[in-house]
């Protein structure tokens, strides 16, 4: 046998092995009924709220739609005994009263009557202890947001919520991990085809082809439509199509960003052990200004952790291999005369440690989300004021300042006004604890 | 009248000079090759491409063309006759006999081949197809890689789930209900990179059989089908060697004698390292690392003239990192990787008695052992989840040939040693040590087997087999209340069990019984029947199990699933064999096959059972299927339908229930198929292969509607399986060129390019729907969502 003296030429062809993502546009028939139940009692003082909504299917468009459910009875059971009645605050949002919280330790159970009289009941839930966070770290980074996701098109830049926690020994625990953002928000109403109004209008004089309004002493602080064309008579000129006039806040405003991820973890694997640099979140890079970040830590009970696990798997999945099969999740909250209607969400308790975090985004690069501009016009990209940041991140276009009223108003001051800052679940105008000016 | 005339002049100026060109006359014989006869009316064409000329042979075969000096490419064809082809130079008048093969006497080309020329007629067996490597290897490949399992999907009754499917679904059956074997040892995993290519060599495979109908008795152990897969023996005369190189993989074999006419070894090693050209491609692939290797041994020792030795075995390494996959949840980790290696073994003895009789023993061992390795951040420490599952098989086999009839006994014993689970920390700070309890069990069975002729037209093979299932301790038995679901709430109380223990047993048997009955002598029709019990298969609750799935044995709570096969065929080839039809239904059903419950959790889970619930399942369909296995052009047509449902309903709880009871869509259950895969040899130069596949899309969950919870959108999923996927459909060109030139020379090469859909549809593996930021938006993944070219370079050196 002759030695071997093997000479292989290798000429390799392009390779394309294209596994590709694409976003579908699909509309199958949808047909739900499905009561929804949102509630969470926790330690902190702050207002326990429960919110009921029942997702329907429109039947004529086959789309889904979200209806708050009004007028239940609500209820918390404290341990079996104790029954505290909500009062709802607005449609569907059920609050127990101001000075309660949970307590570590404790059992709590929903229990609601609907207008109708159908009852529903949950599974009892004790609060666990939670661990304090022992360190929050938010590291900037480009690649911070998955790729291909469509939340903010292909932009990636973001902040990588690293958490530390020591995981005690004596117990099973099982964590949720949620962040919120607070970014200061200039820009507190934008009016589509309107104008913004601190008090109410009152139609004076029409003639001739001139609206005339008076100003009234009741306050509005809302959106003012457009008077109807057909009020001008002939002498009607059209508006622009896209008008929107934004207003800025009148006091300081917050815009609270809450994260759109479910991250739970559980210590079966790790009991005692120190949970280091867990990536709870990813925080997109809006704007340059300087930010403030809440951590909050809670505790689950095993029930609630294995809900919200499968719920993670199955709305954050990739689509691909290792995906498990998508099947319909139980919640804790049952008819308490047909045990075979499917209710989604959960009721649960748990206790909460938090974090605040300064993020000053000093070590941030490259461009916020809100940073720059393109103008059509001039076919350049422009940097976007730090003061419009945020509404152009949320909106895609800048701010654009009322200049021009087809009416006229007699009082109310100069124009343009300044805009309220509404609070609610996404805005505060109280300066956030932590906040460094 | 002057122009005409000025025309005419014109013309006997110019046409002297065309016709100055000399004709010659070739002349010749057509014969057959083989009896020597003239054939009458044989087209001789010359020069097809350009101005073709032509003629027939007359009554004696002879036929003469004229034509000009110089290169002509010659073409002589004949119905039944192979063609020939040929390039001369005609310098004088020429006389040129030629002679033609008879297509008949020509060796087959495509599938059912081997024992009888009409076999597909004539065996008591249906359902059976064996496949000739030499087929597989002209077939279009995906990335070049000859693929048998993507292959074998080219046939009726074989689909998967998709173009990343770990396994083949065989008449309605799950991956893990076909027994893989590669010479005799189990295959728990086929396919490397999650399905993309499969694990057996193709240089060091000689053939396959798939038994998707009848098996045989001496087979046991799953439910659905068996693909027994040998290995070549090495040549125990001469050296070669043979390999090729591919943008995926390189390979190759060698085989030497080591002791010439008694002792000789087969080397085989395919490996794909090339994972770097996919990030040069694509930013998007940066996270994927895909790395396999495999390798084969085998020694053949013939040690006198009745008895031979054969040992083989066999080695597979994956390892798999990429976004597609889940991390392991509750490990705080930065990236996961999917590693896993199959070591087999297997010793034969063959001893003949006589010329009649022969007892083969053989002795084998096989291991499988995935792992999900996570990467900690902090100190880049991996923590490792390992399953490992031992086989420890031996099994003798008595043969006794008869002048009409053929009868096997056979005994096995099977031992496996299941670690269904093993969280290895490593030096991590955080995570603990985790095991779930080793499972021991023993599989007995005992077989005996008669192929008979009864009659000129009627066979029969009737075999029987019987299993026995021993579930071995130690181990703890739960014991749940009457009617509950299983789950820890409901344990009544447990059973502790030392080691060697019986803790639960199982048996039965196992009929096995085909029929034929010949009509003519060129077409027949079959009936079979067969029952097979699985006392080991995967849990898993996604689409395709994946290599880290957990296997399972049968326990005090879960049973060996049970499956029956009824089916029925017609066969019928043409006079000289050449084509070849067969349509073959089925009706299979089988009992306590495992689904699982909404959102179950295997990993690592001691009770396994309270995550499942046992079902049924049923299947049927029509396979219809015409091949042409010789001649120029070679290939076969298919077409199947066939469906799949499944039921679950374990008690009124809707946890316990899929589909509220009612028969649902197996997710691989696609009722139409339509599979074409055609070969044209032309000539020793190219051959040229196209397949076609189409399928009705496999069904899959989407969701009723959408909710509103916390703040955003949220798929609400109900009932399962109740859409599907788009049709599948995808054309392959395979083109591979040989260099006949070179055909004494010691080193032989051939280039194989192909294209993998060619039209690049964007074929839909999966829709899937992802919930970002406050909306739910649906998304479809594609596998080979373009068409792929390939070029692979195949050598021959002897």
């Amino acid at each position: 046998m002759r030695p071997l003296i093997i000479r292989v030429f290798i000429f390799l062809s392009s390779l394309l092995l294209i596994t590709c993502v694409d976003r579908l546009d699909i509309n199958l028939p949808q047909h739900t009924n499905i009561i929804v139940v949102d509630g969470m009692i926790s330690n902190l003082p702050e207002p326990q709220i429960i919110q009921l909504n029942r997702s329907q299917t429109d039947s004529v468009t086959g789309r889904s739609g979200f209806k708050a459910i009004t007028k239940a009875a609500v209820e918390v059971i404290v341990d079996s005994t104790q029954v505290i009645a909500c009062h709802e605050t607005t449609d569907g949002r059920y609050q127990l009263p101001s000075d309660f919280r949970g307590q570590v330790g404790h059992t709590y159970q929903l229990h609601f009557t609907l207008s109708d009289g159908t009852q529903y009941l949950s599974t009892q839930q004790l609060m666990q202890p939670v661990p304090p966070i022992d360190k929050v770290t938010l590291l900037f980074s480009l690649t911070s947001l998955p790729a291909n996701t469509g939340v903010l098109e292909e932009f990636r830049s973001g902040y990588d919520v690293l958490l530390d926690v020591q995981d005690p020994a004596n117990q099973r625990n099982y964590y949720r991990w949620d962040w919120s953002l607070y970014e200061k928000q200039d820009w507190c109403q934008s009016c589509n085809q309107g104008y913004y109004m601190t008090n109410q209008l009152r139609l004076v004089s029409s003639y001739p082809n001139i609206l005339i309004y008076q100003t009234q002493p009741e306050l509005a602080e809302n959106c003012f439509d457009a008077p109807s064309p057909a009020l001008f008579g002939g002498n009607y000129t059209p508006l622009p199509i896209f008008l929107i006039n934004s207003y800025v806040c009148r006091t300081q405003c917050w815009d609270i960003i809450p994260s759109t991820t479910i991250s739970v973890f559980s210590d079966t694997y790790s009991n005692g052990g120190a949970i280091t640099s867990r990536n709870v979140g990813q925080i997109p890079y809006y704007t340059e200004n300087p930010a403030l970040v809440e951590v909050r830590q809670s505790s689950l009970t095993a029930d609630a952790y294995h809900y919200f696990s499968l719920l993670q798997e199955q709305t954050q999945n990739t689509g691909g291999l290792a995906d498990g099969l998508p099947a319909a999740l139980s919640g804790n909250v049952h008819n308490t005369a047909n045990p075979q209607e499917k209710i989604v969400g959960y009721f649960t308790a748990g206790a909460i440690s938090s974090v605040r975090y300064w993020l000053d985004k000093k070590d941030a690069t490259g461009i916020a989300y809100g940073g720059v501009y393109y103008h059509p016009g001039l076919k350049v990209t422009l940097p976007v004021p730090g003061d419009q940041q945020l509404f152009f991140a949320f909106h895609r276009a800048l701010p654009t300042v009322e200049s021009y009223l087809n009416f006229t108003i007699l009082g109310g001051g100069l124009r343009p006004p300044t805009a309220l800052c509404v609070p609610s679940d996404s805005r505060t105008p109280n300066r956030p604890e932590g906040w460094r000016d | 009248m002057n122009r005409l005339l000025l025309t005419v002049l014109l013309l006997a100026l110019v046409v002297p000079a065309i016709h100055a060109q000399i004709l010659y006359t070739l002349s010749g014989t057509v014969r057959d090759s083989a009896s020597q006869q003239p054939i009458v009316r044989a087209a001789v064409v010359l020069d097809y491409e350009k101005a073709a000329t032509g003629t027939y042979t007359d009554a004696q075969g002879h036929f003469s063309i004229k034509a000009r000096i110089g290169q002509h490419v010659l073409v002589v064809r004949s119905l039944g006759f192979v063609p020939y082809r040929t390039t001369i130079s005609l310098h004088e008048n020429t006389v040129f006999n030629v002679r033609l093969p008879s297509v008949s006497s020509q060796l087959e080309e495509v599938v059912v081949t081997s024992k009888g020329y009409d076999r597909n007629v004539r065996q008591p067996l249906l359902g059976v197809s064996q496949i000739n490597i030499a087929t597989l290897k002209k077939m279009p490949a995906a990335l070049g890689e000859v693929d048998i399992l993507r292959s074998l999907q080219m046939l009726p009754g074989v689909t998967s789930v998709g173009e990343a499917a770990n396994g083949v679904n065989i008449r309605g059956g799950t991956t893990d209900q076909n027994l893989i074997l590669l010479d005799d040892t189990p295959i728990f995993n086929p396919t490397h990179m999650f399905g993309l290519f499969s694990v057996f060599p193709p240089d060091a495979v000689s053939g396959l059989d798939l038994y998707k109908g009848n098996v045989p008795a001496r087979y046991g152990g799953r439910a659905a089908s068996v693909l027994d897969i040998s290995l070549r023996n090495p040549d125990l005369n001469k050296f070669q060697m043979t390999g090729g190189v591919s943008l995926v993989a390189n390979r190759l074999t060698v085989e030497t004698p080591i002791i010439k006419g008694k002792l000789a070894l087969l080397v085989s090693g395919r490996g794909a390292f090339n994972d770097f050209l996919l990030r040069a491609v694509s930013p998007r692939f940066d996270n994927i690392r895909a790395k396999f290797g495999d390798g084969t041994a085998k020694m053949f020792w013939r040690v006198n003239d009745k008895n031979t030795v054969t040992a083989m075995g066999y080695y597979s390494q994956d390892l798999f990192q990429t976004n597609l996959l889940g991390s392991l949840a509750n490990v705080n980790a930065v990236n996961t990787q999917y590693a896993q290696q199959t070591a087999n073994g297997m010793v034969r003895w063959f001893h003949a008695f006589n010329d009649r009789t022969n007892l083969q023993t053989t002795a084998l061992v096989a291991q499988y052992i995935p792992r999900i390795l996570s990467t900690e951040d902090s100190t880049n420490n991996k923590v490792v989840l390992k399953q490992s599952l031992l086989q420890r098989q031996i099994k003798s086999n008595l043969n006794y040939q008869l002048e009409n009839q053929k009868i096997e006994v056979g005994i096995s014993g099977t031992h496996y040693r299941l670690n269904p689970g093993e969280l290895i920390p490593g030096n991590s700070l955080a995570v603990n040590y985790q095991k779930t309890p080793i499972e021991n069990a023993l599989e007995l069975g005992i077989h005996a087997e008669d192929e008979i002729s009864l009659s000129e037209k009627l066979a029969v093979s009737a075999g029987l087999r019987y299993s026995h299932f021993l579930n071995l301790g130690p181990s703890v038995v739960r014991r749940y209340a009457n009617g509950e679901v299983a789950d820890a709430t409901t344990v009544v109380d447990s059973t502790v069990y030392g080691a060697g223990q019986v803790t639960k047993q199982y048996g039965g048997f196992e009929p096995r019984l085909g029929l034929r009955y010949a009509l003519t002598p060129n077409s027949s029709i079959k009936i079979g029947y067969n029952l097979m019990r699985q006392y080991l298969q995967v849990i898993t609750n996604t689409t395709t199990p994946l290599p880290t799935s957990r296997w399972k044995t049968s326990d005090a709570h879960i049973q060996p699933q049970v499956s029956q096969l009824f089916s029925v065929g017609y066969f019928q080839n043409s006079k000289n064999n050449i084509f070849e039809l067969s349509a073959e239904a089925y009706w299979r059903s089988t009992q306590h096959i495992l689904d699982y419950k909404p959102g179950a959790d295997f990993l690592l889970q001691p009770y396994p059972e309270t995550q499942l619930l046992p079902g049924r399942s049923k299947a049927y369909g029509l396979e219809v299927m015409v091949s042409k296995k010789k001649g120029e052009l070679t290939g076969w047509v298919n077409y199947t339908f066939a469906r799949t449902l499944n039921q679950v309903n374990q008690g009124v709880d809707f946890q316990q229930q899929i589909n509220g009871g009612d028969w649902y869509r197996a997710n691989y259950d696609r009722p139409h198929s339509l599979n074409m895969s055609l070969t044209i040899n032309q000539g020793r130069h190219h051959s040229f292969s196209f397949n076609f596949a189409y399928s009705s899309g496999r069904p899959y969950t989407a969701p009723e509607g959408f909710i509103r919870y916390q703040g955003r959108t949220y798929p609400y999923y109900d009932e399962r399986n109740q859409y599907r996927l788009p049709d599948y459909h995808r054309l392959d060109f395979a083109w591979n060129i040989y260099s006949p030139s070179m055909k004494n020379r010691r080193w032989q090469g051939h280039w194989t390019f192909t294209v993998y859909n060619i039209y690049g549809r964007k074929n839909v593996y999966s829709i899937f729907y992802r919930t970002e930021g406050q909306a739910t938006n649906p998304y479809r993944l594609s596998i080979f969502g373009a068409p792929i070219p390939s070029l692979t370079y195949n050598f021959e050196f002897k």
